[in-house]
């Protein structure tokens, strides 16, 4: 028997530590903190580069100065990333920092701005990811746990590594189809 | 591979002194149909040897009835273009590869930028009739030598307007590739098909200007390239085979009666790839890795060494 580590699914996203060493006419960092250590490495990384990085980050408004915006919730930062991608050209590179929660709705508004996915990498910080329901087709964020309740239709669900890239989040179906929603057997 | 597909030559035009159209229809039947950016092989009977040469199909997609080509008169001709251009006459009948694409637009784009040199211009004649059709958003930039390379101008003035970007190198007008790479919106996608140059000069450009290589798209219809002659053994029957200086190895074993699949004929679909098991290779294709090339050559385009016997498994 091999006792190789079995090959990730084809659909577990691959997340970077650092940038890769690629050419860009223009750099775009969105992060979901600027305040832990990884961060730094990825800030200190991109801004080794020749062209000037732009951040777009979560955070309180008084961190923000040139080259950097802080927003206080998630939304107003896509309407701004959004705005940004709408004027950028191709040669622009997108840097997502964050938990996966955080990466991958940044990842659909690049993608519905053009951005394909090479010009877009991922640093993963965070446990918080998404978990899609594939009963009740509910979306929500969970922790690493391995097995949750929906907790939309309460069905107690194990969560695959079967990630949706579209959805940006992990499929997630029933335990036990005898046993839907964790309550005792008749 | 597909059998090959009998035409009747319908119509012969000289657009400019080099370049020369022709349209063919089928002989039996209904000719195959064909996508945006498709090529046919014309297999030209040459005396004691046959020469393959791919062609873009520069008609609309949607007419059934007809196949066009257009072949510019090449200077150092093996003889294929000077074929068509010199033999070939209405009612002549030809055979051709079914067609092929390597060069189809990119279904996921958001604009289309096109870029032609010359007689490159034709795999674009066919994705505007498409692009067209599905109101896509596109630009074209040709540039040609004026009165000599400048193959359907008028027609694509007429039916593009602002969307067509001329060069005429003859009144000193060039192409600005680093201004026009640097400022395409996200989504776009470039597509190149001219001379090596101007493919090569595109590819770099695009590279140092951050574009991934999945959203630079080229075609080059290039003859192979002459060399020196070398011999060709082949490992499973025995036999040894004499490559001539001006034919590709490709076409030497096809003269043989060796039959290798082959799609572009020109180093870059991968088709023709062939494991070798001995011998010095001058590989000279767009598509193996380093990797691969130690066991693998692409004989459309890459030779053995003058002096070092190359065995091929076959």
């Amino acid at each position: 028997m091999s006792t190789q580590a079995v090959h990730p699914l084809f659909s577990t996203p691959v997340y970077q530590r650092l940038p890769h060493e690629l050419p860009a006419t223009r750099r775009l960092l969105v992060s979901q903190s600027l305040e832990q250590a990884a961060v730094d490495a990825l800030l200190a990384a991109l801004q080794a580069h020749a062209e000037p990085l732009q951040v777009l980050a979560l955070g309180d408004s008084c961190g923000a100065g040139e080259g950097r915006e802080l927003f206080a919730a998630q939304a107003p930062l896509e309407q701004r990333l959004r705005a940004l991608l709408r004027a950028a050209p191709v040669g622009t590179r997108l840097y997502l920092c964050g938990d996966e929660s955080f990466i991958w709705q940044c990842c659909e508004v690049a993608r519905q701005a053009g951005l394909q996915g090479e010009e877009v990498e991922l640093f993963r910080l965070g446990a918080r990811r998404r978990l899609y329901c594939v009963h009740c087709f509910s979306l929500q964020d969970i922790a690493a746990d391995a097995e949750v309740a929906c907790a939309c239709c309460g069905v107690r669900l194990l969560v695959r590594a079967h990630f949706s890239q579209r959805l940006g989040a992990y499929m997630g179906v029933c335990v036990d189809p005898n046993n839907l929603r964790g309550e005792a057997r008749p | 591979m597909s059998a090959a597909i009998e035409v009747r030559v319908a119509a012969v035009r000289q657009l400019t002194p080099v370049v020369r159209e022709f349209t063919f229809e089928a002989v039996q039947g209904q000719l195959p149909g064909f996508s945006s950016g498709s090529h046919v092989v014309v297999h030209m009977p040459l005396g004691e040897r046959s020469l393959r040469n791919a062609y873009s199909l520069l008609g609309d997609p949607a007419d059934r009835q007809r196949y066009r080509i257009a072949v510019r008169l090449q200077d150092e001709s093996r003889g294929g273009s000077r074929f068509m251009h010199e033999q070939v006459k209405v009612g002549d009948r030809l055979q051709l590869s079914p067609p092929a694409n390597l060069f189809a637009p990119s279904s996921q784009a958001r604009h289309h930028l096109l870029f032609a040199g010359g007689i490159g211009i034709t795999p674009f004649l066919s994705y505007l009739p498409e692009l067209q059709g599905r109101a896509a958003s596109f630009s074209l930039h040709y540039a040609f030598r004026g009165g000599l390379t400048d193959a359907y101008l008028d027609n694509l003035q007429a039916s593009l307007g602002a969307r067509l970007h001329s060069y005429d190198a003859e009144a000193g007008s060039f192409l600005d590739l680093a201004a026009l790479l640097g400022d395409q919106p996200l989504g776009t996608h470039v597509y190149v098909c001219g001379p090596q140059s101007l493919i090569a000069a595109v590819r770099e450009q695009a590279a140092q200007l951050g574009w991934p290589a999945s959203r630079v798209h080229w075609e080059v219809f290039a003859a192979p390239e002459p060399g020196q002659p070398f011999v060709v053994q082949l490992a499973r029957s025995g036999r040894a085979i004499e490559v001539g200086g001006d034919f590709s190895l490709l076409e030497a074993l096809e003269q043989a009666g060796v039959e290798v699949p082959s799609l572009c004929r020109g180093g870059v679909c991968g088709q023709c790839a062939t494991a070798y098991l001995d011998g010095a290779v001058e590989h000279r294709d767009a598509f193996l890795s380093a990797a691969e090339r130690s066991t693998t050559l692409m004989p459309c385009v890459s030779r053995g060494r003058c002096g070092s016997a190359l065995l091929l498994d076959l």
